[in-house]
């Protein structure tokens, strides 16, 4: 699944570990969903949908493949 | 309680504060392993009372058989208690962590049943005996599989499993 976390994290000048922070998850789980290793669960991408106040569809797009 | 205050302080229990030799946590290890580390002493207390050339050996066979069966459970009833306080340490976890210990512990389970049902057949083909002539190392340990031997192994390939995954998500 693709997504557009990164961008959206660097206009906000977080780093990764102030993300992880607000989200209530480890560095790792934000940085592994930034490189689309690991896909979050449906409560975690509602969590930052709404710290972004964008829409899930907005953040994540699934792989057309 | 032990568990949740973690999560009610948005912190989410860490698993490398285990195994991270830097990260490493005595408290931590004491919190979810204390059943462990009480099923390895009841083990190896049970194990030189009654499995020994103590006196008492002799003795122990005349006891009733319902007495032998717990004396001999209580180490795996640990164990059960030891998995409940890991699974609630693990519900506590971030979810890319509580997947990664997940399958780390199904790589661990699955390679310790592999290795045990396996071994009768390998040593059977001679595989031992061409181990400890190239190496000198002896694996009877693995000829009669026992609970702190399969303990062991478990804990070795979970470790080994852990950090493999953890490599893929870094």
């Amino acid at each position: 699944m693709k997504n557009k976390l990164r961008e959206l994290r660097a206009a906000k000048e977080w780093s990764q570990a102030d993300l992880a922070d607000k989200l209530g998850v480890s560095r790792q789980t934000v940085n592994a969903i930034e490189t689309e290793k690991y896909d979050p669960s449906l409560p975690l991408a509602f969590k930052v949908a709404r710290l972004f106040k964008k829409s899930i569809e907005e953040i994540f797009e699934l792989d057309k493949k | 309680m032990l568990y949740t205050s973690s999560v009610m302080n948005n912190k989410s229990n860490d698993p490398e504060e285990l195994f991270h030799l830097k990260k490493y946590c005595l408290w931590t290890d004491l919190k979810v392993n204390y059943w462990l580390f009480f099923a390895i002493c009841a083990g190896a207390a049970n194990a030189f009372l009654f499995h020994s050339h103590l006196p008492l050996q002799e003795d122990y066979l005349t006891w009733p058989v319902g007495l032998r069966a717990i004396i001999e459970l209580v180490p795996l009833l640990a164990v059960l208690f030891w998995t409940r306080s890991m699974a609630r340490w693990m519900r506590g976890m971030d979810e890319l962590q509580r997947r990664i210990t997940l399958e780390a512990w199904l790589f661990g389970a699955t390679v310790t049943l592999g290795v045990l049902s396996l071994w009768p057949l390998l040593d059977g083909a001679g595989v031992s005996a061409a181990i400890l002539k190239a190496t000198q190392f002896h694996l009877e340990a693995l000829d009669k599989p026992n609970f702190p031997l399969t303990l062991c192994l478990l804990c070795i390939f979970y470790v080994l499993g852990h950090f493999v995954l953890n490599r893929r998500y870094k």
